[in-house]
């Protein structure tokens, strides 16, 4: 029975005199729907350039045929920053969801991808293998009766540093956050939409980091 | 008018004063417990037939026979605040009992033998397993608490020739208060201390006060206070019409006259903002101030240090950062209840509690006006703490945490405390957009619109598209309604939404049912 997909990413840029660091891409084709959020880190045009480059390579891998480990091990090979740490570079997380109903994910030093089932977030286990001195996660999933993944550049984690909470504003909250607003008929958008706005309110329209969200609602 | 309690303390009494006080506050003690205890019963059938109480039908109730029987505890001078007191008591009695089946009589004064008898009682029921070991302890905890303490003496009016009122020496500059302790028969012989004093009454031409001969039924005792105290009382020489009833009480072994003294509003300022305060999870209430487009200008925390005064000092700041932004107060109705503030683990029991958020309300209602600003809106408090102050979605998966809040509808995030103040500070600005429904029901020819709050139906025939007929007609029911429904606040609120509006088409909205 084949897997019905949902999937939206947005966004989002604090300022509009700056270019935006972070760029998603949503490619539907043959193989199933494949994502990546790329995620410049530092901010302004090189991060832009460079996350940009990651996505249009990861586009063009995708056209050929090529499994995501591939490109991932790609973009890592291309990233002009090499092994110094201190270094610019695009970190990225790429998704993608087959019609058979097996989800593959590949990431690179961007936050962990929050896979909730039944409104509940679930544990997984990822492999990580170090190419040119950065390590990739990499999972496959099946998916499951009512299935949410949730991608979220670091901006995002990032917004509710200004503000007064114990906890913070963590993957942990983010995931609850997730866990009670994907309801059964609320889209993908919607949820993107969501924490968006949610980032943008904590960081109280002054947040400095550009904030990008992905989510994959699946059904099978 | 604003009234405003003067706390003065009744300044080193001598030891026969304090014996004439306390004798005093006792005998008033005693008898109206005994007023109390005979009218039980007449108190609660009343309470229970659902009759509209006045105080001159529960002032009736006292008899002749029972104004003798006051005279055994010498309260002749009195006795008239005997009585207003004990309608009073009454009439929050029976109100309270209306509301709440399951409230106590009151208990004005518990002698040595009553308390004997209902720890007696407690020991027989616990005993007996009627209660349980928590409950004896609470029950005998408050009796404690109780046992000999006495009802402040209340004087009901003030004048220069019974009650109680305040005289003036204006070579020492110096107050004092004149009291009517006792009868004609207990009068006291000889000079008082006043006698070496060139004393004047606080009351109109300032008259002299004479040392009159014979019995005494009257002390005089010198009066200390603060300087912002200092200053209404010196206003109150100017205008001694402001001077209204006292009540004497004894705290921590001190007398003290708390006298009601009314105070003119200040000038009225216009409100500019609205300022919503709201119980804080972690400790004192949480404020936010919003300007008239709903923006947020300002957001911060009021918290004492738990004390006797705390619901004072956070009145008084909250009054002050009300007055910095010209703000409108609006509150938590019903002292916050049901508001759902999340409650944290480690600050338990440190939140202000309903009760005295509701004393916070009743303290702002007066201060406010004192200062200038409009008296505090109350608001309903259902589900505070779980609304959207951006698109008032409520539920209770708007709570991720204790601390954050972050609708599932529309995405707005916050710190769980400035929930509650945030969507109170915006609540008039939504009553405001808010439009008026009415309900479209189709019937078999025809289309039914009414609102039930208003009382107002009008059929239309069911193939109009052009539905000015029903805008007229409603026009037409507001104009004929004026001033029709005292009593109904809700009717009321709706009128006048509608009368103010410009256009009745932009001011209802219709809903389809």
């Amino acid at each position: 029975m084949a897997v019905q997909i949902d999937v939206s990413g947005a966004c989002d840029n604090p300022s509009a005199e700056r270019l935006c660091g972070d760029r998603i891409e949503i490619v539907r084709g043959e193989a199933g729907v494949t994502a990546i959020l790329a995620d410049g880190l530092g901010g302004g045009a090189k991060a832009a350039i460079l996350s940009s480059l990651a996505v249009k390579m990861a586009e063009t891998m995708l056209e050929r045929g090529e499994p995501i480990e591939e490109i991932a091990r790609m973009i890592v090979k291309s990233q002009p920053a090499g092994k110094r740490e201190n270094a610019d570079y695009a970190a990225f997380t790429i998704l993608q969801v087959i019609p058979s109903g097996t989800i593959f994910l590949a990431q690179m030093e961007t936050p962990d991808v929050i896979f909730l089932r039944r409104r509940k977030p679930v544990e997984r286990q990822t492999s990580r293998k170090t190419v040119e001195g950065r390590i990739i996660r990499s999972a496959v999933l099946s998916v499951g009766e009512a299935d949410t993944l949730v991608a979220v550049g670091s901006g995002l984690l990032r917004a509710g540093a200004g503000r007064a909470l114990r906890s913070g504003w963590k993957l942990e909250q983010i995931a609850a956050y997730m866990a009670n607003a994907s309801a059964p008929r609320v889209s993908a958008a919607k949820l993107v939409r969501l924490l968006l706005s949610a980032g943008r309110s904590l960081s109280r329209g002054k947040g400095k980091y550009d904030l990008s969200a992905l989510v994959f609602r699946m059904h099978r | 008018m604003v009234y405003r309690t003067l706390m003065l303390q009744l300044y080193r009494p001598s030891g026969r004063k304090r014996d004439l006080m306390d004798r005093a506050l006792l005998r008033y003690s005693r008898a109206l417990q005994m007023l109390m205890s005979r009218y039980e019963s007449q108190i609660d059938a009343l309470a229970r037939s659902g009759e509209r109480i006045t105080q001159k039908g529960l002032l009736a109730m006292i008899d002749r026979k029972t104004a003798k029987d006051l005279n055994e505890f010498r309260v002749q001078p009195f006795k008239d605040s005997l009585k207003i007191e004990f309608a009073a008591l009454a009439a929050a009695y029976i109100r309270q009992k209306r509301g709440n089946p399951g409230a106590r009589y009151p208990l004005v004064y518990l002698d040595a033998a009553r308390y004997r008898a209902a720890v007696a009682r407690c020991i027989d029921r616990l005993d007996g397993g009627e209660i349980g070991r928590r409950t004896f302890t609470s029950e005998c905890t408050r009796l404690i608490g109780r046992v000999g303490r006495l009802r402040p003496l209340y004087f009901g009016r003030y004048a220069v020739n019974r009650d109680y009122c305040l005289l003036y020496d204006e070579f020492k500059d110096r107050f004092y208060a004149k009291l009517y302790l006792l009868n004609a028969a207990d009068g006291l012989r000889g000079r008082t201390a006043a006698g070496g004093l060139s004393l004047c009454y606080v009351a109109e031409g300032l008259p002299p006060m004479t040392d009159p001969s014979g019995k005494k039924r009257y002390i005089v005792v010198p009066l200390a206070f603060g300087k912002s105290q200092e200053a209404d009382l010196k206003r109150a020489l100017e205008e001694p019409r402001l001077l209204h009833t006292a009540r004497l009480t004894k705290r921590d072994g001190r007398y003290y006259l708390m006298v009601n003294i009314a105070c003119e509003p200040g000038p009225a300022l216009a409100a500019e903002s609205t300022m919503g305060v709201s119980r804080d999870p972690s400790g004192g209430v949480a404020y936010t101030v919003c300007g008239p487009g709903g923006e947020i200008l300002k957001q911060g925390r009021i918290a004492e240090r738990a004390g006797p005064d705390l619901t004072y000092l956070l009145c008084k700041r909250i009054a002050a950062v009300a007055l910095e932004n010209r703000s409108r107060v609006i509150l938590e109705s019903n002292g916050g209840k049901n508001d759902r503030m999340p409650v944290r683990g480690e600050a338990e029991g440190a939140a202000v509690s309903n009760r005295r958020y509701a004393a916070l309300a009743a303290i702002l209602k007066y201060k406010l006006p004192e200062k200038g600003l409009p008296p505090p809106i109350e608001v309903s408090a259902n589900g505070l703490f779980l609304t959207c102050p951006r698109c008032a979605k409520r539920t209770a998966q708007n709570r991720i945490s204790d601390e954050l809040f972050a609708c599932v509808e529309c995405g707005y995030a916050s710190e769980e405390e400035w929930i509650g103040s945030e969507n109170l500070a915006g609540r008039l600005l939504k009553y405001r957009r808010d439009k008026v429904p009415l309900t479209v029901e189709k019937q078999d020819d025809t289309l039914l619109f009414y609102n039930k709050n208003l009382g107002f139906r009008c059929v239309l025939p069911q193939n109009v598209t052009d539905y000015r007929p029903m805008y007229d007609e409603l026009d037409r029911y507001l104009r004929s309604l004026d001033g029709t429904f005292q009593e109904n606040p809700r009717k009321y609120a709706v009128w006048k939404k509608l009368r103010r509006s410009p256009s009745l088409r932009d001011a209802v909205r219709l809903v389809v049912k």
